[in-house]
């Protein structure tokens, strides 16, 4: 009975540390890091290490002072970096490997021992990479946004090997149609650096001048990403002609030319009417000596052509001044 | 009659390798620039490629122990087709002095193009501050 009882217990304690095993494997796995495998050969070091690309210009520069951290590969080819010190923004980071018996700060551009990727990465990241026999050109990702980096890679490294083997014409064919491409992919990715990534990528100096609407355009569908990578391609960009401020400005023109116009020739309007009604005022008679002064007639001329006499004439333009509200023969000569 | 037989198979064989050689031949020109104090300074390198160059790569290699160096390669249309930048700023200058120089940092790239674009190509080779030395190799095939 007592053996029964003590077999139970050992049974327990067995299920007891399997379950524990299997909880805290289950939690390592949902560890946030970076981590993978890389297949080296004995030309290598087996280090491999991160380090923080703070701008896209800064892609192809190495220094001592951006790498934040470095970790061994096992034997068989396993490394692991944690995230939980990231920013929790997504950011740009380099993996690279060096040689033995080279610095760890060394940067291997081109060729097949190219010796480092990118990939996008905050603190809660876990990424997993699997390294093939292809060196460091050739390591797959397994989340979204890595992937979308990485088919990006692989056109560009496409683009390269056709400047090696291909004519020039068809190189420069080749490297219109990908870059090209490579832009759609940025235009409907949805992930902000990874997209970003995509245009610089892409030669995207080249082509600003020619598809300027469409660099606007992708900055306004990012305008909430204020990241120094957003700011630093923000700057590279021209900015918009203000062409809503200058409709604005034109439109208020037309409006203000329109009341302009409007009151004037109510005012002028106005002006006439009284002139009309003050016109109507005078007598038939009067009328008359009104278009001979018009004419610039003297009184004597005016007596002559209508056959009154000179003090009736004067006692008319008289009247007519009064009625006119003028004080001369210059002021009727004004009138229009 | 058989030294004649003999005697024209040498001279064929002879003007089979030298057109041949005359098909397509290649050089090599390379160059080393050391900066033994910390240098300041731009300086362009002209590769004058021509029509008949079929094949070109470039590889530059370089290693500094203190400050910033910057390689740009140039095409004959002035556009970039490659750039790094390697920096060193773990190491004080008071340490170069003293020859305690702790880390070093390198920077390689190769760069391989058939047809390339006839023209005066540029590497532009910026320094700061920098000590330690660059190498170009260029090689170059022609028809």
């Amino acid at each position: 009975m007592t053996v029964q009882l003590n077999l139970n217990r050992t049974y327990l304690l067995l299920l007891c540390l399997f379950i524990f095993s299997h909880i805290t494997s289950i939690a390592q796995n949902i560890t946030n890091e970076i981590s993978g495998t890389i297949k080296l050969d004995s030309t290598w070091n087996p280090k491999i290490y991160l380090s923080h690309i703070p701008s896209f210009g800064k892609m192809h520069t190495m220094s001592k002072s951006m790498i934040i951290a470095e970790t061994n590969i096992n034997e068989n080819g396993y490394f692991h970096f944690n995230t939980e010190y990231l920013p929790k923004e997504d950011n740009l980071y380099r993996i690279h490997i060096s040689k033995r018996n080279a610095s760890p700060a060394s940067l291997i551009i081109g060729g097949k021992d190219e010796n480092h990727f990118f990939l996008v990465a905050n603190k809660n990241s876990h990424i997993g990479i699997m390294g093939n026999k292809g060196g460091m050109n050739s390591v797959s990702i397994d989340d979204e946004q890595n992937k979308i980096i990485r088919r990006i890679d692989d056109i560009v490294e496409y683009i390269d090997s056709t400047n090696f083997n291909e004519s020039r014409v068809k190189s420069e064919f080749v490297a219109k149609a990908f870059n090209e491409q490579i832009r759609k992919i940025a235009d409907t990715c949805s992930y902000p650096l990874a997209s970003l990534y995509a245009l610089h990528k892409s030669k995207f100096e080249t082509d600003i001048s020619n598809n300027i609407v469409f660099y606007h355009n992708f900055l306004n569908k990012w305008s909430k990403d204020d990241s120094n990578y957003f700011i630093e391609f923000q700057k590279k960009i021209p900015t918009r002609k203000s062409t809503i401020s200058n409709t604005l400005i034109i439109g208020i023109a037309i409006i203000i030319s329109f009341f302009l116009g409007f009151f004037l020739n109510k005012a002028l309007n106005k002006n006439i009417k009284v002139k009309t009604k003050l016109l109507k005022s005078l007598s038939v008679q009067e009328r008359k000596i009104f278009s001979l002064l018009k004419e610039g007639k003297s009184n004597k001329e005016i007596s002559d052509e209508c056959n009154i006499g000179l003090s009736t004439v004067k006692s008319h333009v008289s009247n007519i001044y009064s009625k006119l509200n003028v004080k001369s023969r210059k002021e009727v000569l004004d009138m229009e | 009659m058989k030294f004649i037989k003999i005697y024209i198979l040498s001279i064929l064989l002879f003007v089979s390798v030298v057109l041949s050689y005359a098909q397509e031949s290649s050089f090599n020109l390379d160059r080393q620039v050391y900066m033994h104090k910390p240098d300041s300074q731009t300086r362009n390198i002209s590769l004058n490629v021509k029509k008949d160059i079929t094949f070109m790569t470039l590889q530059i290699a370089s290693k500094i122990n203190f400050g910033t160096l910057t390689i740009i390669i140039f095409n004959s249309k002035d556009e970039i087709v490659d750039e790094f930048s390697i920096e060193n700023k773990t190491t004080r200058l008071d340490d170069f002095k003293t020859n305690n120089i702790q880390e070093v940092v390198t920077g390689q790239i190769t760069k391989s193009i058939k047809d390339p674009i006839p023209g005066k190509w540029k590497i532009k080779m910026v320094t700061e501050k920098a000590v330690g030395q660059v190498q170009y190799t260029s090689i170059i095939y022609s028809n």
